[in-house]
């Protein structure tokens, strides 16, 4: 493999700034509730080992096989089980911070919709022709009605955010496609008309929203109550920070600090200097992710490994934003820092298929 | 493949980046977040309460808390430092066990801590000083160490004497009951106000401090009450409560011409300087706060009122009537009500001076009988309500003051209600309006308004409740009671004594029935009777042992009034001596 195009050392230092973070952030609430404080961080590192197995399993399927086949393959396998699992958890999800988006595979909580970000790319790759456009017939038909059910779902659960970057990465990738320009705006229109209505229906979200924009109704709603938190915690962390570990906020001022406002704490603990770290590996994974998708020639694979691009970069604007306090607070994880399997899991499959298509370069 | 769409869409990304990492630095260097802004309260001297001679009854204490704060010296000079206080401490008595390691912690946690609490010697704390700066000349910055912080601890040296009447301050500077309380506002002055601006950096804390307004120290207040004459009734008042074994009781002794009170005491009472070990029960003023059926103390008033010719004329009652008083017992009867009314003493034939003397309620119940027949009830209820200032307040810059009760005049029923009026029942007031009521007689119709606070103009509420003719035959009388009626026992060698005795059943709020073993004794009198000086009231409440006013109340009372008489007998012979020489 080409060193322009190999993430992998950048990957496995960004798993173990993870690792630090979710350890740091959690110990104290896994001491207080579960006796250990390395509970969470074990959960953790399992996901990152199974994920670690999966990165090479499906860098080497992507490596050696023709990706054409293994997309249409994957794309009605996700599909399937994306599709299940959605629907097991509309039926009888386990409700965990108010959303039933869990569902409990053995000793594991999985959570269906991350699955469907990979999934949903897959099914809009299949739907492009070789000239990378879509074109509506029977071949197309089906895996694009897969995606409107599984959003469906998703905004059932409800998880409008996810839903929304999902829309978004999707709508991003007809952009850079040939799908015609006019058809793409009227889509965008559609979408954005139908996120009005979904937000000013749900009394919850329109809450959330309004209290982004309004401090005094924020702290009436309590939903301000995580970014005011997260503000002071950014403001003490200053330039260097208070010294790893020694968060105060961490210490059940910031709920759940170890997976959406994680980055919080990590400001508050190393300050800009931890964050500089952090965007480094970011930049250099992104930046060879783009690379790859640069120098791919096959349109469809192109595409794929511009969604991932556009989906990792998505989530991380996404989830910056929201504990600066520039977007509403919203339920997205930093990807690969933040506590949870399942979005871990998901990340490593999807760099494992870039990277493989990166070994075919 | 649009790579345009790509470049454009990657801008937009950078943007929204770029503004991300805006907001953080916005955030970082926020300065709302590091510069704290507060606005602080520091309240001024409390003013003292004096009694009439001067003496400090309530005053505020300076006291100065010494702290010390370590940041910023190294380890050893930190340990050096904590073994010269320790020894300071252990000198001057100051030290708590394991104050040495609560020293250490603040320091290594940069906190500051409390040394010395309350009030140490200043030539002491100076002697320490600067036995350090010789030892540490090098280090320029140990005074900044050691800090005060200046306080004012109320503090009341008489102790539980004035008690209830004067009331306390709280730790937290609230003024609780009393005359604390009732004058707050004069006590307290007004709390001054300052802003407090601080900045904070890494490095340090930058600020300055700004006064909107200075604090302004409260006024002293001086009372009427006499402390001499305050312990002579203290004294006597908790004698008696304990000899016959009381619930508690009060003693309100007052000036006759003017209505300055000059003691006024409750027993048990309570030493304000440690508040905290009290129930709330204990703070409440006896004879201000609750309210009590008078019994018999009520019958001069009433006869007072029958026989005056400012309210009717002649007809209703003349002191010459005469009343059959059955040999003790008589059943009143209307209707299918019966109530039997009894006598201590059994008597045949009384005139309405007997009747007091003896106190008779058989005799006032027929006298009431008799005004039925010919007066007017209105008058008797309007004339109540004002002596004993039943619907209004009686002035006294003392709070939970509580409202008398009377039943509307309309509601009355005839024959028994009148007749229970006449035994002063049927009507509650505080205890210290019923004072205020008989004092009309030895003032010679004055209804004054009592004053706690000295220097103020005598003020009444009425000036001209009895004629004269009235007030002459209510002094023989209530002379008489001590001489050879209820009071017998008060009657004293040195001093004549005028007063009325009472006994009143409690009513029992929960059985709806009097008791029968819980009563209010209590004794209203005057001293000298031929020139009254003071005008006095002894209560008693629930006594165990005896239960008869002119006994329980009235021995009390004639303990107090021979004090009296004695001290100020004194005070003559000194100043007689003075003058001659």
């Amino acid at each position: 493999m080409k060193d322009k195009y190999n993430f992998s050392p950048y990957l496995f230092m960004l798993l173990l700034y993870g690792l630090l973070a979710v350890f740091s952030s959690s110990a104290v609430y896994s001491f207080d509730q579960m006796g250990s404080p390395y509970s969470m961080v074990v959960k953790q590192l399992s996901a990152f080992i199974i994920g670690g197995i999966l990165f090479y399993f499906f860098k080497a399927l992507f490596k050696r096989s023709n990706p054409q086949g293994v997309f249409l393959l994957l794309a009605y396998l996700f599909g399937i089980a994306s599709i299940i699992t959605l629907l097991i958890v509309a039926l009888r999800g386990v409700n965990y911070n108010n959303a039933g988006r869990w569902m409990r595979i053995g000793p594991m909580v999985f959570q269906p919709s991350e699955l469907f970000k990979l999934t949903a790319i897959f099914l809009l790759i299949v739907s492009f022709n070789k000239e990378g456009s879509i074109s509506l017939d029977k071949k197309t038909l089906l895996p694009l009605i897969t995606i409107m059910v599984g959003l469906v779902f998703i905004i059932a659960q409800p998880d409008f955010s996810t839903m929304a970057l999902i829309g978004f990465v999707l709508i991003s990738i007809l952009l850079i496609s040939k799908f015609p320009l006019k058809k793409t705006f009227v889509i965008i229109f559609i979408v954005l008309l139908g996120f009005i209505v979904i937000i000013a229906t749900s009394k919850y979200r329109m809450n959330r929203f309004k209290a982004h924009f309004d401090h005094a109704k924020g702290l009436e709603y309590s939903s301000k109550y995580q970014s005011i938190q997260s503000r002071k915690a950014i403001h003490d962390g200053g330039l260097f920070g208070r010294g790893l570990g020694k968060s105060k906020r961490k210490i059940f001022y910031l709920p759940q600090a170890w997976s959406d406002y994680i980055l919080a704490i990590i400001l508050e603990e190393s300050g800009v200097i931890g964050l500089g770290l952090l965007l480094f590996l970011y930049i250099m994974i992104l930046s060879r992710i783009f690379r790859i998708a640069w120098d791919t020639k096959k349109i469809k694979e192109k595409l794929f490994v511009y969604g991932v691009f556009i989906l990792f970069l998505y989530e991380i604007i996404l989830n910056m934003g929201v504990v600066t306090d520039l977007f509403p607070s919203t339920g997205l994880p930093l990807p690969l820092v933040s506590a949870g399997g399942s979005s871990a899991l998901v990340f490593l499959i999807m760099l494992g298929m870039v990277s493989g298509l990166g070994e075919r370069l | 493949m649009k790579k345009s769409n790509l470049f454009v869409l990657l801008l937009v990304l950078s943007g929204i980046f770029l503004l991300i990492l805006l907001k953080l630095f916005g955030i970082i260097l926020n300065s709302s977040q590091s510069f704290s802004k507060r606005t602080l309260t520091v309240e001024g001297k409390r003013g003292d309460v004096l009694d009439s001679r001067g003496k400090l009854i309530a005053t505020s204490l300076l006291s100065y808390d010494i702290y010390f704060y370590g940041k910023g010296l190294k380890k050893d000079e930190f340990n050096s430092l904590l073994s010269e206080t320790v020894n300071f401490l252990k000198e001057n008595r100051q030290y708590e066990k394991g104050m040495k390691q609560k020293i250490t912690n603040a320091y290594n946690n940069r906190r500051s801590i409390l040394l010395v609490k309350g009030i140490l010697s200043l030539e002491l704390y100076e002697k320490f000083m600067s036995e350090l700066e010789k030892k540490y000349k090098k280090i320029r910055d140990i005074k900044g160490k050691f800090y005060y912080n200046k306080k004012y601890t109320r503090y009341y040296p008489f102790r539980d004497l004035y008690g209830q009447v004067v009331g306390f301050v709280n730790k937290e500077h609230h003024a609780i009951c009393g005359i604390e309380r009732g004058e707050n506002g004069t006590l307290r002055g007004t709390a001054g106000k300052y802003i407090d601006n601080h900045l904070h950096l890494r490095g340090g804390t930058w600020g300055r401090t700004k006064w909107l307004n200075e604090p302004e120290n409260g006024q002293d207040i001086k009372l009427t009450l006499n402390t001499v004459l305050q312990d002579f009734c203290y004294e006597a008042l908790k004698k008696g409560v304990e000899k016959f074994r009381a619930k508690r009781g009060t003693v309100v002794l007052m000036e006759t011409s003017t209505g300055k009170i000059r003691a006024w005491t409750g027993y048990p009472s309570f030493n304000p300087n440690i508040y905290s070990k009290y129930g709330y029960e204990r703070f409440k003023n006896m004879s201000l706060e609750d309210i009590f059926e008078p019994g018999s103390i009520l019958k001069p008033i009433i006869i007072g009122f029958l026989l005056s010719s400012k309210y009717h004329d002649n007809s209703v009652l003349s002191p010459h009537d005469v009343f059959y008083c059955e040999n003790g017992k008589y059943l009143l009867k209307k209707g299918n009500k019966k109530r039997i009314i009894r006598d201590v003493e059994k008597n045949r034939y009384l005139n309405v001076k007997k009747v007091l003397v003896h106190s008779s309620n058989i005799g006032m119940a027929k006298i009431m009988q008799k005004y039925y027949k010919k007066g007017n009830l209105k008058d008797l209820y309007v004339f109540l309500l004002g002596i004993l200032n039943l619907k209004r307040s009686i002035g006294v810059p003392l709070p939970n003051y509580t409202n008398g009760r009377i039943l509307n005049y309309k509601k009355w029923n005839e024959i028994f209600s009148l007749a229970s009026i006449g035994m002063g029942y049927e009507i509650s007031a505080p205890l210290i309006n019923f004072l205020l009521a008989f004092n009309t007689i030895p003032s010679k119709g004055k209804l004054l308004k009592p004053q706690i606070l000295a220097g103020k103009k005598v003020q009444y509420f009425n000036d001209n409740v009895f004629p004269k003719k009235t007030i002459s035959f209510l002094q023989t009388a209530l002379r008489d009671v001590v001489i050879e009626g209820t009071g017998k026992k008060v009657n004293s060698k040195y001093i004549a004594i005028a007063g009325k005795t009472g006994t009143a059943k409690k009513y029992d709020p929960q059985t709806k029935k009097y008791s029968t073993d819980k009563y209010l004794a209590s004794f209203i009198g005057y001293f000298p009777a031929d020139d009254p000086k003071y005008t006095m009231g002894v209560f008693i409440d629930e006594p165990g042992k005896k239960y008869y006013g002119g006994e329980v109340a009235g021995s009390i009372f004639k303990e107090i009034a021979e004090r009296i008489y004695f001290y100020e007998l004194n005070k003559k012979l000194i100043k007689v001596a003075v003058k001659d020489e």
